[in-house]
Parts: C-alpha cells; sequence; structure tokens
C-alpha cells in the first residue's frame, strides 16, 4: 500500500466532534449550517488526510451505495429542518442525538427493542428513499464529515432464519453475550448494591476499586447495577473503556465529551480543572466507571492519582467506580492513597468461578434456550472442572461448551435419521442414551485439544508422518549434544558437525551448510527450537524450546532415532 | 514432402512453447483449488458461514509453519462462500496484513475504508485515530445480530498486531466479538505455534481459543489415506500433466488461450507416469521431501526444470530435474572460494590451520601473515608478495565475510589486531581446494597437512 499524504485546508472546529453527542451541538450545528451560505466567516484549521491507495476494496460497492443512501436522508433531513423554526429544529436533533447516544457495549440489546419504534430505523429510512433521491447530489464530504449522522451500521435487509434447532438455540445461548442474571455473584453483587446505596442516601461521594481475572464477570455485574432504574434516575452514569484511549492524558477530554460539557475549551488542556468544577457544582452526582484502568497508567502516576483523589474533594458527588485485572493495582502504583483514609478506595474481589458455579451458569443458560438435552450433566461437570482448574474463565467455559455443540451437531448431521425435537418420552430417553454415549467422547475430545494446546504443544507424536527425517536426525543431533556432551553452549555450526558424523555413519545423505541453516528455521516454525542471534548463521546458538526429557521420550520411540541419540561416538 | 515434414516438426516445436507456458502458469499460480486438510477447511468454512447465516460472532486462528497453505485455505473458502448469494449480498470482507499496517493507526484508517464507514469520501479517512477508534467502534457496537451486515475480518501476519501499544486493535475486535453487537469474525493467520503467548491476558480471555493448526504434508484427512510421500509423487504427476482427452474441456473453460493439442497431451501424461516409475527420479524426489515438505519449495524446483524446455529440448528428462535440484542443495559458500584469487586462496587456508590449531579461537592479521610467510618462505616456487598486497587481500576476505569480527571495537584496534571468528568449516575449504581450477601443487599439499 502506497500512502500519499495531502494536507488540504478543512474547515472544521478542532474539538468539535463529527458525531453528535453534546445537547449543545445542536447549536454548533446551526452556525454550521450558517456557515455553508458564508463560509469566510470561518477560520480554517488544518487538518489531515490519508490516502489510501488500494484497489482491492471495490468489491463492496453496493455497501457503498446503501451508505450514500442514507446520508441522502440524513441530508435530506436536515434540509427539511433548516426550513421550519430552530426552536422545533433543535428539539428535533435533541430527540435525534437521545434515539442514538451510543451507550456502553454490552447494554446494548435491552436498547435496541426501544429503537424499532424510532422514527429512524432503517426500513423507515428505506422507505423514505424515493422521497429523498433527488437531495443525494446536495451532499458533500465535508458536510458529511461535519454533520451529525447516526450510525447505524450498513443493514441487513433479508430477516434471518430464527434457528429452530436445539443444537443452534444451545449454541445462541451459549455465546458469551451478558445476560440478565449472573449466577455465583449474588455475594458481589450484594457488595456492590450495599455500596451504591449507602453512598445514594447519604449523597456522599467515594471510590471502589474492582479486581478480578479475566472473565470473571466483573463488567456485567456492573452493568447490572446499572441497568437498575433507581440508580439510573438518581445517577449520572458514564460508563468509559480505557483501553480505546490513545493516552492517559486522554480520558480527561473523554469524560468531558461524555458528560457534555458545555463550558470546555476546544483545545481540552485544562480539562481535569473543568471536570473538578463540574463535579462541585449543582449537578446530579455521577457514577464514573472506568473499565481497564490499568490501562491509563502514565508518568508517576499523575493521571490515575488525581481521579482518585476527586471523591476526596469538599462538595463533590462522584461515585468511581476502577475495574482491572490486579489485585493489589491500588497499593502497587497508588501507594499514595494510602496515607490518607477518605482517599483509599474500597476494595472489591471477584475470584474466579469455582466448579459448582461455572456447572450452574451453563446449566442455567441451557434451561433458558431449552436446550437441556445437549448436555449430560456429567459433561458439563468435566468441563467445568477443567475450566476451574485452569483459569476459571466462563468465557473459555462457554467457548469450549460452544465448540462441544459444534462437534454434536456435525455428529448429529453425520447420523441422518434423528428427531430434534420431539418431547414423546421414549424417544426423548433414546436420545438421550445416543447422547450420552456421543457427549463425553466429544468434551474429552474438547478438553484434549486444550490441553494439548494450552499445556504444552509438544505432540510429536502426532505429527509423526509429517516431520521430516532430516529434522528428526538433527533434533537427534540436539539432543545427543545436550545428554552427553559436555558443552550444554550449541552453535549451529557445532550441530551440524555433530549431525553430519551422525548421517555418515548411518550412510545417510546429509544436507550442506546453506540447507542445515534452513533446515533449522524450518523446526523453529514448529516452536521445538529457537534460534539466537541475526548476524552468522553459523555462530548463532541454538535453544530447545521444548522440554528436554518429553522430546527425548518421544524420539526413543523409533529405533534408529534411540540409537542416534545414545551413540555417543558422534560427538 | 519435406514442407509436410516441415509442419510437423513446426507443429511439435510450437506445442512444446504452449507447453511450456501452461506448465509455468499452473505451477507458479497455485489456484484456489485447495488439497487435503478437509477437516480444516470444514471447521473454517462453518464458521464463516455460520457468522454470516446466523450471525454468530467467532474468532479463530489458523496456524502452520511457511508454506502450509494457510492463505490458500481461506482464499478457497471465501471463493466457495462467494458463490452463494446470500454471502456475496451480505458479508463484508476486511483484509488486514500486518507488514502492511504496521500500526494500529494505520490498520484502523484501512479499516474504515475498507467498511466504506461514513467518514470515508472516496479513499480518503478524515480525524485523528482516537476519532476514528470512537468512531469505528460506535458503529459496530450500535448494530445488532438481526440487522447488521456481518463482517469477516482476515488479519494475515496475525503476530505482527501482537505487537501493537496495548493490543488496542486486537482487544476491539475480540470484544466486539464476544459481546452482543454486529456478529463478526476473526480470522488470525499467522506462522508462529506460540502466538496465543503473545497475546495480553484480557485479550487472550476474549479470544475464543480456537486454533486451527495446519502442517504441510498432513494427507491424514484427504479421503484415501496414503503415506505422505506418495501424495509428494501425485502431486508432482498432477503439476506436470497436460489436459488430454478427458479433462481437456474442464481445462479449456478455465484458461481460454489453451489450445494443447489433446493427442500431444496424452503423449505428454504417459511420458510423466513413466517418470514416476523411474528409481532416480523417485529418490530424487524423496531427498527432497526429507529435506523440506513444504509445497512451495517443490514448486519453485519443478518452474526450474520445465524452464529447460525449449524447441531443442523437447523432452524432460530425469537429468535435468537432477540439474535443477543441484542448484537448490548447491553450497553457495564453496562457489564464493572458487571465485577467490590465488593468494586469498592461500589466506583462507592459513586460517584453515589457524583455526584447527587452536580449536577455534578468534584470529587477527598478524597470526594469518606468519602462518602465510611461513608457508612461503619453505616453497621456493611461491613468490612471496609484500605486506600491504596481503593486508588488502586479507581485507577483501573479510568483506566477503568469511569473517566476522569479535565484538564491534572498530575504532579501538588497529586493523591488524582486530580479532575475527572464521566462519568456514574445514570441510568446506577441503572441497574448495578440491574444486579450485590450476591451483598450484604446493597450495593443495598445504591445504591438506594439517600444520
Amino acid at each position: 500500500m502506497s500512502g500519499t499524504q495531502t494536507t488540504i485546508s478543512f474547515p472544521i472546529r478542532k474539538k468539535c466532534s463529527f458525531y453528535g453527542r453534546k445537547e449543545d451541538i445542536a447549536k454548533e450545528d446551526f452556525t454550521n449550517a450558517t456557515a455553508r451560505y458564508t463560509p469566510s466567516k470561518y477560520t480554517p484549521t488544518v487538518k489531515k488526510i490519508v490516502t489510501l491507495t488500494s484497489s482491492e476494496s471495490e468489491s463492496d460497492s453496493d455497501i457503498e451505495n446503501t451508505t450514500e443512501k442514507h446520508n441522502g436522508i440524513i441530508g435530506d433531513r436536515r434540509a427539511d429542518s433548516a426550513d421550519s423554526t430552530p426552536r422545533s429544529r433543535r428539539r428535533k436533533c435533541n430527540e435525534l442525538y437521545e434515539e442514538h447516544t451510543p451507550s456502553p457495549p454490552k447494554q446494548r440489546r435491552n436498547k435496541s427493542q426501544g429503537r424499532n419504534k424510532s422514527p429512524l430505523t432503517p426500513s423507515t429510512l428505506l422507505d423514505k428513499l424515493h422521497l429523498s433521491a433527488a437531495n443525494e447530489s446536495k451532499l458533500n464530504p465535508k458536510q458529511l464529515f461535519k454533520s451529525h449522522l447516526s450510525k447505524e451500521e450498513d443493514e441487513l435487509n433479508s430477516n434471518l432464519l430464527s434457528g429452530s434447532n436445539k443444537y443452534q438455540n444451545a449454541r445462541k445461548a451459549l455465546h458469551s453475550c451478558v445476560t440478565e442474571e449472573l449466577p455465583g455473584r449474588e455475594e458481589e453483587l450484594a457488595k456492590l448494591q450495599e455500596f451504591f446505596q449507602k453512598h445514594l442516601e447519604k449523597g456522599t461521594s467515594g471510590s471502589l476499586y474492582v479486581s478480578g481475572p479475566p472473565g470473571t464477570g466483573k463488567t456485567a455485574s456492573l452493568f447490572k447495577i446499572m441497568q437498575q432504574s433507581d440508580l439510573r434516575s438518581k445517577l449520572k452514569i458514564v460508563y468509559i473503556n480505557c483501553t480505546s484511549m490513545k493516552s492517559a492524558a486522554a480520558i480527561y477530554a473523554k469524560i468531558i465529551q461524555e458528560l457534555a460539557i458545555t463550558s470546555a475549551t476546544k483545545s481540552g488542556k485544562n480539562g481535569k480543572a473543568v471536570i473538578e468544577r463540574y463535579l462541585t457544582s449543582k449537578n446530579k452526582s455521577l457514577l464514573l466507571v472506568l473499565d481497564e484502568i490499568d490501562q491509563l497508567e502514565s508518568k508517576k502516576q499523575s493521571v490515575l492519582y488525581s481521579i482518585f483523589e476527586w471523591p476526596s474533594i469538599p462538595e463533590s458527588k462522584l461515585i468511581l467506580v476502577g475495574i482491572a485485572n490486579a489485585l493489589d493495582l491500588t497499593d502497587r502504583i497508588l501507594p499514595r492513597l494510602q496515607a490518607r483514609c477518605e482517599l483509599k478506595p474500597m476494595l472489591v474481589h471477584f475470584a474466579p468461578y469455582t466448579k459448582q458455579q461455572i456447572f450452574d451458569i451453563i446449566s442455567a443458560r441451557l434451561n433458558h434456550a431449552n436446550a437441556n438435552g445437549v448436555f449430560t450433566p456429567s459433561a458439563i461437570q468435566l468441563l467445568a472442572g477443567k475450566v476451574a482448574a485452569i483459569s476459571g474463565d466462563i468465557r473459555r467455559a462457554l467457548d469450549i461448551s460452544r465448540r462441544v455443540v459444534e462437534l454434536a451437531e456435525s455428529h448429529q448431521v453425520a447420523q441422518v435419521l434423528r428427531p430434534t425435537n420431539d418431547n414423546d418420552t421414549n424417544i426423548e430417553s433414546l436420545k438421550q442414551e445416543t447422547e450420552v454415549t456421543e457427549k463425553p467422547v466429544d468434551l474429552k475430545e474438547v478438553v484434549t485439544i486444550l490441553n494439548g494446546v494450552y499445556g504444552g504443544t509438544q505432540n510429536i507424536d502426532q505429527e509423526q508422518d509429517t516431520f521430516p527425517l532430516q529434522q528428526k536426525l538433527l533434533l537427534c543431533s540436539l539432543l545427543l549434544i545436550l545428554n552427553k556432551g559436555r558443552n550444554k553452549h550449541v552453535t549451529v555450526g557445532k550441530l551440524h558437525e555433530v549431525y553430519k558424523k551422525v548421517c555418515k555413519k548411518r550412510n545417510i545423505f546429509a544436507v550442506d551448510d546453506s540447507e542445515f541453516v534452513n533446515l533449522c528455521s524450518l523446526i523453529e516454525t514448529r516452536g521445538i527450537l529457537r534460534v539466537v542471534g541475526k548476524k552468522e548463521a553459523r555462530l548463532c546458538k541454538v535453544n530447545l524450546q521444548w522440554d528436554q526429557e518429553e522430546l527425548d521420550a518421544a524420539l526413543q520411540d523409533k529405533q534408529m532415532m534411540a540409537d542416534i541419540i545414545n551413540d555417543t561416538n558422534c560427538l | 514432402m519435406s514442407k509436410k515434414k516441415n509442419m510437423a516438426i513446426d507443429f511439435q516445436d510450437n506445442m512444446i512453447l504452449l507447453t511450456r507456458k501452461y506448465l509455468k502458469r499452473r505451477i507458479m499460480c497455485p489456484e484456489t483449488k485447495f488439497r487435503h486438510h478437509v477437516k480444516e477447511r470444514l471447521h473454517v468454512f462453518d464458521l464463516v458461514k455460520r457468522t454470516v447465516e446466523m450471525g454468530e460472532s467467532n474468532s479463530a486462528l489458523l496456524v502452520g509453519p511457511r508454506g502450509s497453505g494457510k492463505t490458500t485455505l481461506i482464499n478457497s473458502v471465501l471463493k466457495e462462500l462467494s458463490a452463494l448469494k446470500s454471502f456475496k449480498d451480505n458479508a463484508l470482507i476486511v483484509n488486514l496484513h500486518g507488514l502492511v499496517h504496521t500500526d494500529d493507526r494505520l490498520a484502523l484508517k484501512d479499516l474504515t475504508r475498507q467498511m466504506q464507514l461514513e467518514n470515508v469520501v472516496g479513499d480518503k479517512v478524515f480525524g485523528t485515530f482516537a476519532e476514528n477508534l470512537s468512531f469505528l467502534l460506535d458503529c459496530l457496537k450500535s448494530g445488532d445480530k438481526k440487522r447488521s451486515k456481518p463482517i469477516i475480518f482476515i488479519l494475515d501476519e496475525f503476530d505482527l498486531f501482537c505487537g501493537h501499544h496495548n493490543q488496542t486493535l486486537l482487544y476491539n475486535l475480540f470484544d466486539v466479538a464476544q459481546s452482543a453487537q454486529v456478529p463478526i469474525c476473526v480470522l488470525g493467520i499467522t506462522c508462529r505455534l506460540d502466538v496465543v503467548e503473545l497475546l495480553e491476558k484480557r485479550v487472550k480471555s476474549r479470544f475464543s481459543h480456537r486454533q486451527i493448526f495446519l502442517f504441510p504434508g498432513d494427507t491424514s484427512s484427504s479421503e484415501q489415506p496414503m503415506s505422505a510421500f506418495d501424495d509428494r509423487l501425485e502431486l508432482f504427476q498432477n503439476l506436470l500433466s497436460l489436459p488430454d482427452d478427458e479433462n481437456v474441456n474442464k481445462v479449456e473453460q478455465q484458461y481460454d488461450d489453451c489450445t494443447i493439442d489433446p493427442q500431444f497431451g496424452s503423449m505428454w501424461n504417459d511420458y510423466i507416469k513413466s517418470l514416476t516409475s523411474n528409481v532416480t527420479m523417485v529418490n530424487l524426489l524423496k531427498r527432497m521431501y526429507h529435506i523440506d515438505v513444504s509445497e512451495r519449495s517443490f514448486r519453485n524446483f519443478l518452474a526450474v526444470a520445465v524452464s529447460t524446455l525449449s524447441e531443442k529440448h523437447q523432452k524432460l528428462e530425469v537429468n535435468d530435474f537432477v540439474e535443477a535440484s543441484k542448484i537448490f542443495s548447491e553450497d553457495d559458500k564453496l562457489l564464493m572460494l572458487e571465485g577467490l584469487s590465488i593468494l586469498e586462496m592461500c589466506l583462507v587456508i592459513a586460517m584453515k590451520h589457524e583455526t584447527e590449531i587452536y580449536d577455534g579461537e578468534p584470529l587477527n592479521f598478524e597470526a594469518v601473515y606468519n602462518r602465510y610467510i611461513k608457508f612461503t618462505n619453505q616453497n621456493s616456487s611461491i613468490q612471496s608478495v609484500q605486506k600491504p598486497v596481503i593486508m588488502k587481500a586479507f581485507e577483501h576476505i573479510k568483506n566477503l565475510e568469511i569473517l566476522v569480527p569479535v565484538g564491534n571495537t572498530n575504532t579501538k584496534f588497529e586493523k591488524e589486531y582486530q580479532y575475527y571468528k572464521f566462519t568456514l568449516t574445514s570441510q568446506q575449504v577441503m572441497d574448495a581446494v578440491k574444486n579450485y581450477p590450476g591451483l598450484p601443487t604446493e597450495v593443495s599439499q598445504w591445504a591438506l597437512s594439517s600444520i
């Protein structure tokens, strides 16, 4: 891809976000609209544009069309509203933005039902299509960039098939999207609830730090709490995932944007001061949730310190919640908080799920989808036990169970004649039986795959035939040096000498120098070796990545390899 | 009569040229027809299909050594799927390459462009990195399972994406794949087996741990099981065969300019088939197979052999293959040594002695010079040259990287006393001495005598 960079002057205010979220943007939009007619009022600032000259993207021209149509419609709306009084337009716009305020990720599903009724659903947009076709030409790129388009994805025209299959239901239920209830997290939920209630009643501010390994339901629990209506009405809720921040200091700008503070300067220089002013002013108290807060680490942790100090500002009404993986993050990188009692955040730890909890979650999900026949209890037990032993990560458990369902499904396809959804008892029991014989096998398969992948990649036996002879000889020579040699420091050159002796003794064609280096790099791609050093191939050090004894055992199986490994004469 | 004969020869010549063209295209442009790995292919196929049809979100990694057909697999899956109308209308494919998109900013720009989001005008992407990222995420999050177009992300050289700052892009992609948002399918292609260890723990937790391993030469999943080498033989025959009576129609649909006479084709095919039972040929192939099982190097080897075809040379002999294999197995260091002058050769021999005597210790110019002078003093027939000339020869050898400096202390030492490591083996030097044309007998004897 050859990227040519051109710089054009581009009349846009620097801090004006190009999709509307702030309420005051409606006003700004209005000025923009006038500016279209009197462009001289605007001081152009420079925008950088990267042109990507790659020819491969034209495969989806139909998509381009649909987006253009969208734009056309929205442009039409704007043109319409320009005729009406400013007041009505403003109301209209507000309505539009409220409808499309991007909400935190996993909340979306609940909201989407409400959106179906909104005037801007894609179907209604498409209905309007004929009316607005004439206006399409009015749109130009700059307008497009400035205007507050609803950011709808390209929508499907056809409705998706609703899954009637039991396996499909099970698979859908086991997808890791968030459900309504969180089994096994009652205790933590109660703790969080208590914390919020306490601060809500007194109107005080406080901070909370939630820790736990990934996949233990931290974010999901907080979302559940945030869904509660009394909390929603009394608090202004801001959720920010810090991984999408470019730098730690960018968090201030993001918070300002989320709070829709009007008085913020465009440069965002003194964002911190603006937020502090907001906190002490007469607003609704604020619930600030910062996910993956350890991404905000900065020099001297100034950003994190100032954020955690906000609740202690007198008169401030802020409930701060930080979420991260490390249990001791606040102690380790924020030791100064220990100094003052009121600064110290309350800690809630989410322990990894136990076997029973994983079992409960999976069966609860299957119950919901009316698909409990898909798994035998013992199969879930085994799966839960394995995952709980390794990490206690519910995402992984759900993923594995989903893959087991897939496997079972493919088996089912193979056995053509089988009822899928029948409540007749004897057929049910028959089905149960077949699944009892079939399921646990599948499960074991998956678990062994997982163990093979995570426990160690070292199963040479499986690839016995695909492993070329010369590469095996090379490994044998390496083992010979490592096992019997005096000097454990192995270079490629030394390995080659031993290898050549081995080959000569067995009367096998030995590859020469350059080919040998190639062989080493081929084995390296399998992850058995690592050749350290770059400059001169022969002087590079060869490190064994696998466990020496395990490799030894794997190669000892074959008679010839065993002979070579034990043949000290070749050293 | 003579004219007729002439025409026959012309016909034959023409056929050979056509054959060469056809075979070369066949060997060098692997079609999207995919061999073996049936199970793995089905797995990927199902995954992508379910993403598009059911609106599931998935993520998977294709892992295998270089040349094991990872990209070919994806291409064949996509080709087969794009024949379906429902797929072509609904799915959106986004290609990213780790070598091109070296940081998240570039990747994001191209992502936005390929998805044709609303801040794209023509091929230009507006806005800064942070704006682009939040815009993209808002786009992905505002969609849902039912109504949005499924997106398939293909990340080539996936391990390079792991080196990006905070793995922001990967985190966000996998996060979308894990939550109830737009259905997306993230397919990573990589040759590192330990790629999961490169992921941060939060990214790792969001990845579905679906790793699909591809190993070259794995024939276990094909219809009729056969040994891996038999498969290689079959590939050999397959790649070199021409369209004959049976499959001429099929081929002509593929390439419209293929006008090979079917009769000639079947003759050629019979000959190729007889090659596969030739003992020398089979041994040669076996030896190459033992060194490298990947298909790409095998194709390269065949291309060299096929390009020897011409009007004068109308048949592929076993000898041609042997010659072609020599190119691949030749030692380039030996060739380099044959191009040295006699003085430089003498210095190389002196270096060899030096390393043998002192068991691989580093050497400097003075030591080599002394050894060489000792040799010239004993043999009157070799004319001794002055020290600066020898120094010049020494530097020439150094520039060929037969010597590598120990430690990079270029300025501290005089160049006579800088220590070097000798990178050739004594075996290589001996081979070079044997092959060197017109080397004085004293020199070759000196090379043989160990001191």
